[in-house]
């Protein structure tokens, strides 16, 4: 640098150069001294030569205390000291330079001091080891700063357990809810078989299809099963209240088109309006009659009942001109009476099954598939009946995106 | 999926919907909307053409039950014309044939 360089600044307010570089004539000794970061020297078995002033105020020592009284690890705290014997000092030997580790010192006062220590080896002329030059930076703001980063880290791993411990519970509050809608177990009847599945369209969202099944005395059986229209939770709603209404009417008084239009009124009475709330319906009563069944059923705008038989048919059992529940004052309702016979099973499903996309056209399953896939597998019990169907609800995969429900009441083939 | 639009007129009769592409859950409001918007006034009809009508779900059935219910409750009537097969085989289904009143085309006796 030219001092009278005319691109100089200083060189316009003369007096100020002279100054300037005064400050700057720092002697080598004072810049060693009074450094910004610390600096020792040690001897080759790690005793200090030599030790600069920033470093001795940083440790609140006496140069007297410390020059070839300590050695450098003496300095550390024991985790450091181990560090440094275990890993710093070979390290530094093999490779002759080391920088940037992270060491605690002691301090005459007490509090550790965090620092980042760097030494380079100084060599004689034949290549011996002679001294270890040693800087040392304060790292207190650095670890700080690393705290505060870990501290951060640790609030949102807390924040994010939280979180997930508070999914998992509303996991469990849906699963809660969504079991409260089936039934937990089929009763064991003596002479009827009966098996029931539900597949969820979503384990998150809580599914509008229900049923149940439950015995009114001795000898008859109540059962339904239904589809609301929607999903969430303003469906399950629906649904909770379907199930209660269906079955506090058929436990009164059993008769399922009379049942039906309880449930009717009940739904309007709750859901008026721009809001209509509806469901599909199948309810019905079977009571049993020597070893057979005889059924009477209602649908409420539920796809028809399918009935195989011992001798290998299926048919639909037709229940047409029944109404969506809870869209009209005067709904009509029909029942539809059958008898199963030993070897004969009766199945309800929802329209999950028939509205399933299939091939690779997505064309809608469909009705006359499901008669065939039924006729294919009768006669069949309600268990492997059900199962079969299970299966085949498997294999439609992505193709399925509502909720389905089956059940099946049977009785068994006479051995 | 196709966009629902609907693209309302007026007739001797009354209102005219023509409701064209899919109706699902994610527009379904759009037609209840449309029906308030229409105004039908009492003794006179809201027509749905529903000759385009693409896909339709349950909750494009609720539409057409809300909407029906506006109406009916206004005093007016509500007729839906031309009917797409896959939506009157699930009216049939659900027992709604029943309650809409399905015809083939515009022309409707004038009151």
């Amino acid at each position: 640098m030219n001092p009278g360089a005319a691109d100089d600044p200083g060189a316009e307010t003369p007096g100020a150069w002279p100054a300037f570089s005064s400050l700057l004539e720092d002697s080598a000794e004072d810049l060693y001294e009074s450094a910004p970061c610390g600096y020792l020297s040690t001897l080759m078995d790690g005793t200090i030569a030599k030790i600069n002033a920033t470093l001795l105020g940083w440790l609140g020592l006496s140069r007297e205390e410390v020059v070839g009284r300590k050695r450098f690890s003496d300095l550390l705290t024991v985790g450091g000291r181990l560090y440094h014997e275990t890993h710093f000092a070979p390290l530094l030997r093999m490779q002759g330079h080391l920088g940037g580790v992270a060491l605690e010192m002691r301090t005459a006062a007490g509090p550790r001091l965090p620092v980042l220590v760097t030494s380079t080896l100084k060599r004689g002329p034949d290549g011996e080891p002679l001294l270890i030059r040693t800087t040392v930076f304060d790292a207190t703001d650095r670890r700080s700063y690393e705290q505060e980063l870990l501290r951060a880290r640790r609030a949102a791993d807390e924040a994010r357990e939280q979180a997930e411990a508070d999914r998992a519970q509303l996991r469990e509050a849906l699963a809660v809810l969504q079991r409260s809608l089936l039934p937990a177990t089929l009763p064991d009847l003596p002479g009827v078989e009966t098996a029931g599945y539900y597949h969820p369209a979503s384990p998150t969202e809580l599914g509008g299809d229900f049923y149940d099944l439950f015995e009114l005395d001795d000898t008859r059986t109540a059962f339904f099963l239904g589809d609301v229209c929607g999903k969430g939770p303003q469906a399950a709603a629906v649904t909770s209240l379907t199930r209660y209404t269906l079955r506090a009417a058929m436990i009164q008084d059993a008769d399922p088109a009379d049942n039906l239009r309880i449930l009717n009124r009940a739904l309007m009475a709750r859901y008026t309006g721009d809001d209509p709330r509806y469901c599909t319906a199948v309810a019905g009563v079977f009571e049993r009659v020597g070893d057979t069944l005889t059924v009477r059923l209602a649908s409420g705008g539920h796809p028809p009942a399918l009935v195989l038989r011992a001798d290998g048919t299926a048919e639909f059992l037709s229940t047409r001109g029944g109404m969506l529940v809870g869209v009209l004052p005067a709904a009509q309702f029909v029942e539809v009476r059958t008898v199963l016979r030993p070897g004969d099973t009766l199945l309800l499903y929802t329209d999950g099954l028939t509205e399933a996309r299939v091939g690779p056209g997505r064309e809608l399953y469909g009705y006359e598939a499901l008669l065939e896939f039924a006729t294919a597998r009768a006669p069949a019990g309600s268990r492997a009946l059900v199962d079969a169907f299970t299966g085949l609800l498997r294999d439609f995969g992505d193709g399925l995106d509502d909720d389905t429900a089956l059940l099946a009441i049977g009785v068994p083939a006479t051995p | 999926m196709k966009p629902l639009t609907i693209v309302s007129s007026r007739t001797p009769a009354g209102p005219l919907l023509e409701v064209a592409g899919d109706l699902d859950h994610s527009n379904a409001h759009h037609l209840r909307g449309a029906a308030v918007a229409a105004v039908v006034p009492a003794g006179l009809t809201l027509v749905l053409d529903l000759g385009e009508l693409g896909f339709c779900d349950s909750s494009g059935i609720t539409a057409l039950i809300a909407v029906r219910n506006h109406v009916v409750a206004a005093g007016a009537a509500l007729v839906l014309v031309a009917v797409p097969e896959a939506l009157r085989r699930l009216l049939h289904l659900t027992g709604l044939d029943q309650v809409f009143d399905l015809r083939d085309s515009h022309r409707l006796p004038t009151t």
